[in-house]
């Protein structure tokens, strides 16, 4: 017995050690993830559309280009909290040139904390990369414990990237060079009304405080110090809310007064969008904050002609007025 | 601390190294150190009350055959432990609103009451107190085994609840063979597997149904109910794989709670292959005794005995409403056997034995899912909702993808129904070779391939998070 536990832990760990290179060549090779479109191939892009769900399926990078001329790239992911928001600009400009503008998504929602996370297993093809390593150590320490295990670094989040593996082979067997999505941009063609409004409502019929979290701002801010450092314009942008939510988010006035001073302190425009008409109307939405088709192409336009117009208006030529 | 956790399987076997080098007399005083150190560094009040509630049972006990008055004794000390258990139960119980006013004191209910083991060492003291004064047993004499016995780490959070006659003769000497521990480590694997790649996979899928009850076609509805007995199953087999396979790591053999209970072919078979020890606990102190009682009543007493033994069972498990319920649904269900089981001994006689056979597995399973459905379901508004939404329209008008897979997998995503697919494949090919997993691990060989492919696939495939969160620690 003893002898044959010998062998199948050797056979064992040996198998997992394989797999989990294979899955870090596959997943670096699936062009439908992000960090490995975008550490893989030069994009170059003059501005890049950073934050979580709301800008990856409401802002059009074509659409801006066609209004201002520049070229853009969605580098937004689901659920993504400020922390991942740093570790995909990090992977981007690594592998590309510096953009001129990041427009980065900024929300009562978006500082709670309990909204959106850090999705480690997007990085876990990346973590020989120091810089990647601390942050998910920082952001995960139960995973970071576990993950020098054999192949626990996928194990662990089984969930997320078993599908992304098949999708790599795919894409290495087919020689496949470009995403299903190639400016990042997730159109929500057929996405229906969710419901979200209704479950938030029924759990909080009086309304919920959203909160200012300190570490959601403290990567804000490291976002901010390495655009500086890489001389990128960053304006954070508040996209359209659905009004009948407004009621319920108890403390909103006073989240979005603490986003414009943040954004005073540290010299970078706040733009909201939450006034535009589309807000009034579910026709326009299919979720609290994701607008659908039709309303994220009037958004899309509003917002590169909002661009235009401010840019025009620029007092100093190389960074704009709040 | 759960049995699954990373921590305990890392330290377990330290402890089965120093279980080794004490000479065997002394070994249930390794297991009672390790027992009152997992309970009490975690939960120090759950530690206070085992020991207390130990020390009354232990000193009851011995006073029985002693004193004057045993059947006093025996009649105070039941109705004692029968009052905290249903204090216990209460104070959970969400309408009671005495949870609220104790945290609002500044009590941390969760710490006092939760994943106590409180409700499943309580029935086995109560079994032990009637079998001491029926003269079945005789009491322990050494109140640290006793208290062993009420603590023994591998089944103290859940069971398997244990006849103190089977149990407590193995403190003796716990002596484990090389056969003990082969079993051991393939029960322990199987048991990680169950939880970390089948149950803990249908969690979310089961949430997502029970949590959007409103929205749902009543397709999805029924493959979310019946889902949930999956999980269930997967869920307290998967803890009781563990207890057992760890106490056999130490010489120590628990009882079967779990004999293929998803291919029974009648209510009654499912309660003999499910839950095995409480039933018969429930069994051996409450049916028979009634049933004996009330022997003059005929077909009566029988049904009289189920329902009570249902009811208390439903109360065991939960003063809600939705456990009521369910607990006379099954009641419900083995009357009718009871009353019905000439007529379909007829109906069996006119179908070929498998389509019989075949369409009774079905039948029961349903039976069982419908009942599952108060047992998940929080309160009875939830169970209002899934009940209405069960006569809703089959796909709730979105089509077979979006109006039913879409919802149980967690949105329409290929990944989302990749990942669905998965996990049905797994329990398909599992549920097949079940009986035949069981069947080699217990022929009592090592079965090395087996073992090293469950290994595998709980390392790439398992969930690691939210280890602890066993369906039946609640109970």
């Amino acid at each position: 017995m003893y002898r044959k536990i010998g062998i199948g832990l050797v056979v064992l760990f040996t198998s997992l050690w394989g797999l989990e290179k294979t899955y870090d060549y596959f997943l670096s090779r699936n062009m439908n993830l992000k960090p490995a479109y975008i550490t893989r191939h030069r994009i170059d892009a003059d501005v890049i559309f950073l934050g979580p769900c709301e800008p990856l399926w409401m802002m059009d990078p074509d659409a801006f280009t066609k209004v201002t001329g520049l070229t853009a790239y969605n580098l937004a992911t689901v659920h993504a909290s400020f922390a991942e928001n740093e570790s995909m600009l990090h992977l981007y400009l690594d592998h590309n040139k510096a953009p001129k503008y990041i427009f980065l998504y900024v929300t009562t929602e978006s500082l709670d904390g309990a909204f959106n996370v850090f999705n480690t297993y997007a990085f876990a093809p990346y973590l020989n990369q120091e810089w990647i390593a601390g942050r998910v150590a920082e952001e995960d320490s139960v995973y970071n414990r576990y993950r020098k295990l054999p192949f626990m670094k996928y194990g662990f989040y089984s969930d997320y990237v078993h599908f992304g593996f098949v999708q790599g082979v795919r894409h290495v067997w087919n020689k496949r060079e470009e995403p299903y999505f190639k400016n990042g941009y997730v159109p929500p063609h057929d996405m229906v009304w969710d419901g979200r409004l209704e479950r938030f409502i029924a759990q909080y019929p009086k309304g919920r405080h959203f909160n200012w979290n300190a570490r959601d701002v403290k990567h804000l801010k490291a976002i901010l110090e390495q655009a500086r450092i890489s001389n990128i314009q960053v304006i954070l942008y508040e996209s359209p809310m659905l009004n009948e939510v407004k009621p319920y988010i108890l403390n909103r006035e006073e989240i979005k007064q603490k986003i414009t001073t943040f954004a005073r302190e540290n010299q970078v425009p706040y733009w909201v969008f939450d006034t535009m008409q589309i807000s009034r109307s579910r026709d326009y939405f299919f979720s609290i904050l994701n607008t659908n088709k039709l309303g994220s192409d009037i958004f899309n336009r509003t917002f590169a002609a909002y661009f235009e117009e401010k840019k025009m208006n620029m007092r100093d030529k190389t960074r704009f007025n709040q | 601390m759960p049995l699954n956790s990373l921590p305990f399987l890392c330290f377990l076997p330290l402890l089965w190294i120093i279980f080794r080098f004490t000479p065997p007399l002394w070994r249930w005083v390794v297991l009672l150190l390790f027992s009152l150190l997992m309970i009490g560094y975690f939960r120090p009040w759950a530690l206070a009350v085992v020991v207390c509630s130990s020390c009354f049972t232990y000193t009851a006990a011995r006073a029985i055959p002693r004193k004057q008055y045993p059947k006093l004794i025996l009649c105070v000390s039941l109705v004692l432990q029968g009052i905290a258990l249903l204090l216990l139960r209460y104070v959970e119980s969400d309408n009671s609103g005495l949870r609220f006013q104790l945290q609002e004191s500044g009590f941390r209910t969760d710490t006092i009451f939760y994943t106590l083991g409180f409700s499943f060492y309580t029935l086995q003291h109560i079994g032990y107190l009637i079998d001491v004064y029926y003269g079945r047993i005789q009491a322990e004499t050494n109140p640290f085994r006793f208290l062993l016995f009420s603590s023994f780490f591998a089944k103290f959070n859940a069971g398997p609840l244990e006849q103190p006659s089977k149990l407590l003769p193995q403190f003796l000497n716990p002596n484990p063979v090389q056969e003990d521990l082969s079993y051991g480590l393939q029960r322990i694997v199987l048991g990680l597997f169950k939880k970390m790649v089948l149950a803990n996979h249908l969690a979310p899928v089961v949430e997502r149904v029970f949590g959007n009850s409103g929205t749902l076609g009543s397709l999805t509805v029924m493959a979310g109910v019946m889902l949930f007995t999956l999980q269930l199953y997967f869920d307290f087999s998967a803890y009781c794989d563990l207890a057992i396979g760890i106490a056999r790591l130490f010489g120590i053999q628990l009882s079967e709670n779990f004999l293929f209970p998803l291919f029974s072919d009648s209510v009654s078979v499912f309660w003999r292959r499910w839950h095995i020890t409480l039933i018969t606990w429930f069994t051996t102190y409450i049916y028979y005794p009634v049933v004996y009682r009330l022997r003059t009543y005929g077909q009566a007493a029988v049904i009289a005995g189920i329902t009570l033994t249902f009811l208390i069972s439903g109360i065991w498990h939960g003063m809600g409403q939705t456990f009521l319920i369910w607990s006379l649904l099954h009641a419900l269900y083995l009357t009718y056997e009871s009353l019905s089981k000439h007529t379909r001994l007829g109906w069996a006689a006119r179908f070929p034995s498998t389509v019989y056979r075949l369409f009774s597995m079905g039948l029961t399973f349903v039976l069982v899912c419908f009942s599952n459905l108060f047992f998940r379901a929080g309160n009875m508004t939830q169970a209002q909702h899934l009940l209405e939404a069960l006569t809703q329209v089959p796909f709730a008008h979105q089509g077979l993808v979006n109006g039913f897979l879409a919802p149980l997998a967690g949105g329409g995503y290929q990944e989302a129904l990749f990942n669905l697919g998965m996990l049905f494949v797994f329990m398909l090919v599992y549920l097949g070779a079940e009986k035949k997993v069981y069947a080699r691990i217990n022929t009592g060989g090592f079965y090395a391939l087996q073992l090293f492919i469950l290994l595998f696939l709980i390392l790439v495939t398992g969930v690691f998070q939210k280890l602890d969160s066993f369906i039946y620690l609640q109970f």
